[in-house]
């Protein structure tokens, strides 16, 4: 590596660790963290409701509980987006750029951060999905042994769904200037628009953001690709997204 | 090392930029050698130091720091330290960290935070505590030590006694930028007063408008 080449990689190195120590000390990664075992529970009570308990201990059925996890991605969003716009609000972002003087470095060091930290949601969610569902197991008589083989899938898929959601967030947060809309706009997509293209244009919502989180989760359905395929275009998505914010964040005059 | 010691550590070329309000200010140019301190007063002000750290594109000239454009820089906040507007700082998080996060980027260890601190005059007691917590002064010192942990050869502030409603208070943190600039650093900030850009700097300097007396 040539020794400007070392030195950017140190630069993005520091940032990314920044922008890891923000994430640590800051309240919005334990907030979300409080919020995904809700939204988990919430999601699993649907799923459940029109199944009768034979049905319960059937593969495909546990499989469909676990995807669950993948309600992570709305927290990831959010963990993005906070990540900028609530750093941009208080002039953190303005001060990077600054301490950084690279746009791009700052931009990518949230994208890795948010990455990881994402990731961390997302095996949260995961955990509370599978524990969930084990004490609903429990409570039923039906034996645990009925989620294997293959149930780590859609825990990992939540995983990969709200590292790269979060990454979308990092995104979506610098194409539309961390406005203070950004947050509920990005969530009325996420569980709004997403949800209704699923219900009326199936074909369509497939090659979506939410119609890969729902391959990653559930894999392999009439309205979804299978995993890997689903993964692929969700990462897609996200380096799509992470190019287009670069282009807009090196035009964007960073006021007060 | 080189261009922190002899290049003149701020300098507007011939700058021109459009602000927030419509106000446009034209054929800025100016340097601020180190141990002066230098207000930009009025409109303009904050988008010309905003200029400096590449947070606004100039229409035309150049905002240079130690003789480059700051993104030409290896570690820009070794060379310049810069406090956002009204010394904001994130409220969520506690000022050390804050400071810690502050000296990440600028590729200093930990040990820098104390030391910052110091030199800004912030009281080692409120490192615990968060933004809201803590008085006016108090928060601007904070993000002074959060400019100072790179030990830049310049520093530039936005609007940093505006909002600030006790003279005592004014007069504080003035003190203390005058001390920094006694040890040879180079201290650029803009203020909507004329009065404190008079009394504080040695040099009052209005991007837009009339010529202002220092």
């Amino acid at each position: 590596m040539s020794s400007v080449g070392a030195r950017a990689g140190l630069l993005l190195w520091d940032a990314a660790a920044a922008d890891l120590l923000r994430i640590r000390t800051g309240r919005a990664l334990l907030v979300l963290a409080a919020v995904c075992p809700v939204l988990v529970g919430i999601t699993t009570a649907g799923t459940l409701q029109p199944v009768s308990p034979l049905a319960l201990g059937q593969d495909p059925q546990a499989w469909r509980l676990l995807s669950t996890a993948t309600v992570g991605a709305g927290p990831g969003l959010a963990l993005g987006i906070v990540l900028v716009a609530g750093d941009h609000r208080h002039g953190a972002l303005g001060a990077a750029v600054a301490a950084t003087g690279r746009r791009g470095v700052v931009l990518l060091a949230r994208a890795a951060a948010a990455l990881l930290a994402g990731a961390v949601l997302g095996a949260w969610t995961s955990a509370c999905a599978l524990a969930g569902l084990l004490l609903w197991y429990a409570a039923l008589g039906v034996p645990a042994d009925a989620l294997l083989p293959g149930g780590w899938l859609p825990l990992a898929g939540g995983v990969a769904t709200t590292a790269l959601y979060a990454v979308c967030g990092v995104a979506a947060a610098v194409l539309l200037r961390a406005r203070a809309w950004v947050l509920p706009v990005a969530l009325a997509w996420s569980y709004g628009v997403d949800w209704l293209l699923g219900a009326k244009l199936p074909d369509v919502e497939r090659w979506l953001p939410g119609g890969a989180a729902t391959g990653l989760g559930a894999g392999g359905t009439r309205w979804a690709l299978d995993a890997g395929p689903s993964l692929a275009l969700l990462a897609g998505w996200a380096a799509l997204l992470l190019v287009l914010a670069a282009v807009s964040f090196h035009r964007w005059e960073l006021r007060s | 090392m080189t261009d922190r010691v002899f290049a003149i550590p701020l300098a507007y070329e011939d700058v021109a930029l459009r602000t927030g309000t419509g106000a446009e200010v034209s054929g800025l140019t100016l340097e601020v050698d180190h141990g002066t301190v230098v207000a930009l007063v009025g409109d303009g002000g904050d988008e010309a130091v905003r200029a400096l750290l590449g947070l606004v594109r100039p229409e035309e000239g150049r905002a240079l720091v130690a003789g480059r454009a700051i993104h030409e820089h290896r570690r820009p906040a070794r060379v310049l330290g810069a406090v956002g507007a009204h010394g904001a700082l994130p409220p969520a998080r506690t000022i050390e960290a804050s400071l810690r996060v502050a000296a990440r980027l600028a590729g200093v260890g930990p040990h820098a935070v104390a030391e910052a601190a110091g030199r800004a005059g912030l009281d080692p007691a409120l490192l615990r505590r968060r933004p809201p917590a803590v008085d006016g002064l108090a928060r601007r010192r904070a993000a002074l030590a959060c400019a100072f942990v790179g030990w830049p050869a310049a520093v530039v502030l936005e609007a940093p006694f505006d909002r600030l409603r006790e003279t005592d208070d004014v007069r504080a943190l003035a003190t203390t930028l005058r001390e920094e600039a006694a040890r040879g650093l180079a201290v650029l900030f803009s203020t909507s007063d004329a009065r404190i850009g008079a009394a504080v700097a040695d040099r009052a300097v209005a991007p837009v408008g009339e010529p202002v007396a220092a």
